[in-house]
């Protein structure tokens, strides 16, 4: 730990007192040039690996290299051994001869041409590059590609041939919502910015990608919105992330550790998400994402402290449900640092703060208990942080047997026996379902720490304790950074507007700003005011003047045709569900497809197939058709509603 | 941007240093220690405290105290065979050394936050109650926000009195005051503070609630005794002891005290009992609610003239008298006998607190307040001189605002359909 601690902090170039290093994986120095010799260049790529039994080596021929030796290489399992047959071998085995240059030149000349030839033209993997060193085919190998040397040629190729066995998206397990997106990253780097590729469909979302790991060589992608993110904090994350050198990134929890802020402190000032929709939304905001190849959870920074109230279902519900459950939250957090200390000063310093039947009840229950209020506390926290842990630890199917015992102990029997008082079994069940409300494991888990010291606090000096504690983080809070922001933004320093969605969470159209912390430039992100659908007396979900629209007998999908009326293709006026850029994507313009009559259907490329149209396109003459003239020009609403208010 | 982040190489020195500073910090917590530290089970906490006086002038001080286990265990104290309480006496020169002797007695320490009520009994308050009301002041375990009443017997007596339905008959009686304060109206609850304060006040007299047991039965000082469908005796608010200067010096009655409760304005919600016309049994009452209670000097030559000024307003309860009360008009009679009911109450505190030389009313207090100079002439004797012989006008309005859900009396259409037949 001290070693990796001594690289944080430095740029890559000036390394500390750590004597000659083995150059990093990724960043390999030295170059040795491949030789003409296939058997030389395949014996020194074997010797490398030391004969590991998973580097497989074919050595095949191609027509179109008569009496040349080929052979492919490549990593069993990091590999997608389909596509090497698909696209590699089989190309080999198929291909002609090019006449045209066969024996022409000199023979250097024609090698290069026919490595070149069967890189570019016969094999059909989708990425392919020349390899002339050793190292780089090294490289190419860990990283998943297959490699191709040509016998006579010191040029080599790698073709990219990435794949195995990986998890499937799935939903997300430590961060769950009832109603929004339900998958969440997986292991996979490439799964999960496709992820958030595929809500941001934005050329303005840039994925910045390194290796990071002397070993591991692990991909790490930095991603932000160009438009909105402030430079600084890409120019930070870049020097940071630059500037960590480690053996291997297993988790991303290993690069949160060398870009936090500040280590030695209970709260976190990075978030981990597990989920796209999370990252997505944050970036749209101005932050920056950090994903590691192998871990499901990427990384948001910079974040405040009161993010970690929020949770993205917050902005999926309505907004006043959101907002009592925020409060909530931060209630419930305060509670479960606060209330064993609570419970240990009032009963052992302060019983006069108690209502006297209060008072009388935990003092009955609390007659024959051998232990002070604080052991008490402190044992049955301990019990819960054990059992809790168990849980976790444990295999499945010993879950059932692990919670009957854990009832038992923190539970009744412990009362009966004697041990604890049944206030104190109240106070823990309280306390540790306080601590499950947090959206954020990882403030959960600052709590879980903060409530010892709160409670052997509370328990020397009683509420002086709880309150001089209080200081202290409020004091050790205030001066916390998150990539240069200050932890308790936007509450202090106050940022005038943004109470809207610290505490509260505003209906969104009250909440027209981005982030002020995060953010340059154009801050508007939602068209001021309320929606004009608030604003009348009842939305009109079609415009009168088209006709045609409400007559039921265009629902059957017989008439579009002969509407001219409702045909999509000759509106001009609908011309903007073209517009990829103008955010109608969704816009129904997939209707126009399934109007025979006027042509677009067979389209692919009129762009809206992809987006809405996909589902659309398989029943035609369903009754979309008329859908598209729907949309005038309200943002507002989503076109779905208006389909099932027609259908 | 860097800070914090770029603070450079961190040795394996620094952190150790510092995890051993982190260290330290704790162990420093344990020196602040947990010293003043007490556990609920080490408390004996008191729910009543009375105040007695030997022959030889000290003081005894009889301690109700809890034991939360017989309350705790399910139910009251019917049916639990330990006693919710237990009373028991120290006696001691001072208040203080007397509560310090009951650690010969007291497996624990005493504990007088949740101290309820203070009974003082009628020779200790005669004798003069302002070394209590010192102890009282000056010591943080002790509030002096207790309510304080007298009783005429020993104190001790009330103290051993369980209560029906309540588990600890301290805070029974806490809430019977209360109870009486909010829908009574007779009685009031006197706080140690507000005894001491209108002591010192320019009047020197404060009313305190008295208590004792009535009933000729057997005390019911034990479980067994509360078994029993009826109580013998019981617990009941009586009477006001009226202190001067310190001491105790008389009794009013509990019709007199309501007159005070109104005149000062205190009644929140009470019900009064009035005659029909020519009758003398009081057969109908009303719910009422007090709007105004005011007391204002006038000057009347060299003499004084205390102008009580009381309305209230309220909905009949019960109704026995003949009459037509459909009319709004002929509401103003019923009213009129109600307002003479509460002149009589008031009238006759004024009567029998000027014979007790003790203006309870505050009215020098007004002087002071209104007439600071004429006052300063007539302060000293106030009580025993100026007092009793002010005048006094009560000016009662009360207006009937319901005459409940059936509007004519019910008994008085059976009197006259019987007539009619």
């Amino acid at each position: 730990m001290f070693a990796f601690k001594q690289s944080k902090g430095k740029s890559a170039g000036n390394k500390g007192s750590g004597g000659p290093k083995p150059p990093p994986l990724g960043r390999r120095v030295t170059s040795t040039p491949l030789s003409v010799s296939l058997a030389a260049n395949a014996h020194a790529i074997r010797t490398q690996f030391g004969e590991s039994s998973d580097l497989r080596l074919r050595i095949t021929a191609s027509p179109a290299a008569p009496g040349i030796k080929l052979a492919i290489l490549y990593l069993q399992g990091i590999v997608d051994e389909t596509s090497i047959r698909e696209d590699i071998l089989d190309k080999l085995q198929f291909a002609h001869a090019d006449e045209e240059t066969h024996g022409r030149g000199s023979k250097e000349r024609q090698m290069q041409t026919l490595v070149h030839r069967l890189r570019t033209e016969i094999i059909t993997a989708p990425l392919t590059e020349p390899v002339t060193t050793l190292e780089r085919a090294l490289d190419a190998l860990l990283l998943g590609c297959c490699l191709v040397l040509v016998d006579g040629s010191s040029e080599a190729f790698a073709t990219d041939a990435a794949g195995g066995a990986v998890r499937a998206v799935t939903e997300p397990t430590s961060q769950t919502v009832i109603r929004g997106p339900q998958q969440g990253f997986t292991e996979s780097l490439e799964t999960n910015i496709g992820q958030i590729r595929r809500i941001i469909r934005s050329e303005q979302m840039i994925v910045e990608t390194q290796r990071i790991g002397r070993q591991t060589c692990t991909q790490v992608a930095l991603i932000y919105m160009k438009n909105t993110v402030r430079m600084e904090f890409v120019e930070e994350a870049r020097s940071r992330l630059a500037a960590i050198d480690i053996d291997g990134i297993i988790d991303s929890g290993y690069i949160e550790e060398f870009i936090q802020d500040k280590t030695f402190t209970l709260f976190p000032t990075v978030i981990h998400s597990e989920r796209p929709d999370q990252v997505s939304a944050y970036l749209l905001e101005g932050h920056i994402a950090i994903i590691s190849d192998g871990s499901p959870f990427g990384l948001i920074a910079p974040v405040t402290f009161f993010r970690f109230f929020q949770s993205p279902e917050d902005y999926y519900q309505r907004f006043d449900i959101a907002s009592f459950l925020r409060m909530l939250r931060m209630s419930a957090f305060l509670l479960t640092i606060h209330l064993p200390a609570l419970y240990i000063a009032i009963t052992t310093f302060h019983q006069e703060m108690m209502p006297t039947n209060l008072l009388i009840t935990l003092s009955a229950q609390r007659e024959g208990i051998p232990l002070p209020a604080l052991a008490e506390a402190l044992l049955m926290e301990l019990i819960f942080e054990v059992l809790r842990e168990a849980g976790v630890r444990m295999p499945r199917a010993i879950g059932a047997a692990i919670s009957v015992v854990g009832a038992l102990v923190i539970g009744t029997a412990s009362v009966q026996a004697g041990l604890v008082s049944a206030a104190m079994v109240i106070i823990v069940a309280l306390t540790a379902m306080s601590s499950f409300v947090a959206p954020q494991l990882n403030i959960a888990n600052s709590a879980r720490l903060m409530r010892f010291l709160f409670m052997i606090s509370a328990g020397m000096l009683g509420f002086v304790g709880i309150i001089s504690l209080d200081l202290i983080f409020i004091i050790h809070l205030a001066g916390l950074h998150s990539f240069g922001i200050p932890y308790l933004a936007p509450m202090a320093p106050w940022v005038k507007g943004s109470w809207r969605d610290t505490i509260f969470r505003m209906p969104r159209w009250a909440m027209p700003l981005r982030p002020a912390m995060t953010h340059r430039g154009a801050r508007k992100r939602v068209a001021g005011g309320k929606p004009k659908s608030q604003q009348q007396e009842a939305p009109q979900s079609l415009p009168p003047e088209l006709p045609g629209q409400q007559q039921p007998s265009s629902m059957q999908g017989s008439g579009q045709g002969q509407q001219p009326g409702s045909g999509q293709g000759q509106q001009p006026g609908s011309g903007q569900s073209q517009q990829p850029g103008s955010g109608q994507g969704q816009q129904p313009g997939g209707g126009q497809g399934q109007q025979p009559g006027s042509g677009q259907g067979q389209q692919p490329g009129s762009g809206q197939g992809q987006q809405t149209g996909g589902g659309q396109s398989q029943q035609p003459g369903s009754g979309q058709g008329q859908l598209p003239q729907v949309a005038p020009v309200d943002h507002k609403r989503q076109p779905n509603e208006q389909r099932g208010e027609q259908q | 941007m860097k800070r914090s982040y770029a603070k450079g190489t961190m040795s394996e020195w620094s952190l150790l240093r510092r995890s051993l500073a982190a260290l330290l910090l704790l162990l420093l917590l344990g020196v602040a220690g947990c010293w003043d530290r007490q556990e609920l089970n080490e408390l004996g906490i008191i729910s009543a405290t009375g105040i007695d006086i030997t022959d030889s002038g000290r003081w005894k001080l009889s301690y109700q105290l809890v034991i939360p286990n017989a309350i705790s265990s399910q139910g009251a104290y019917v049916g639990s065979s330990a006693s919710p309480v237990n009373v028991f006496t120290t006696e001691g020169d001072s208040f203080r050394g007397a509560v310090n002797k009951a650690t010969q007695e007291m497996s624990r320490r005493l504990y007088f936050s949740h101290n309820q009520i203070v009974i003082v009994g009628e020779k200790a308050a005669r004798k003069g109650i302002a070394p209590l009301i010192e102890a009282y002041m000056r010591n943080g375990d002790s509030r002096e926000t207790v309510a304080i009443f007298v009783t005429e017997g020993t104190a001790r007596k009330v103290l051993e009195q369980l209560l029906p339905l309540e588990k600890i008959s301290g805070a029974g009686i806490n809430r019977l005051i209360g109870l009486e304060e909010k829908y009574g109206g007779n009685f009031r609850a006197m706080t140690m503070f507000e005894l001491g304060q209108s002591m010192l006040g320019p009047v020197h007299v404060g009313g305190v609630a008295g208590i004792g047991l009535r009933g000729n039965g057997d005390p019911v000082d034990s479980v067994d005794a509360a078994k029993a469908t009826h109580t013998g005796t019981k617990v009941r608010l009586q009477k006001v002891a009226i202190f001067k200067e310190n001491r105790m010096i008389g009794w009013m009655t509990s019709h007199e005290s309501r007159g005070i409760l109104w005149a000062k304005g205190w009644v929140k919600e009470t019900s009064v009992s009035f005659a029909c016309e020519g009758e003398r049994l009081k057969r109908n009452s009303i719910r009422i609610r007090q709007k105004k209670g005011k007391i204002t000097p006038i000057k009347q030559g060299s003499s004084w003239l205390m102008r009580v000024e009381v309305s209230g307003e309220g909905a009949l309860m019960e109704y026995n008298c003949p009459g037509d009360m459909s009319k709004p008009g002929n509401l103003r009679p019923i009213a009129e006998r109600i307002e003479q009911e509460l002149k009589d109450d008031i009238e006759d505190s004024i009567r029998g607190a000027q014979s007790l030389h003790a203006d309870i009313f505050g009215f020098g207090n007004l002087l002071l307040k209104q007439h600071t100079r004429e006052w300063k002439k007539i302060h000293k004797n106030w009580n025993e001189q100026g007092f009793p012989k002010i005048e006094s006008e009560v000016i009662v309005k009360v207006k009937i605002n319901k005459t409940g859900r059936s509007v004519n009396s019910y008994n008085n259409t059976i009197k006259e359909m019987h007539d009619k037949e």
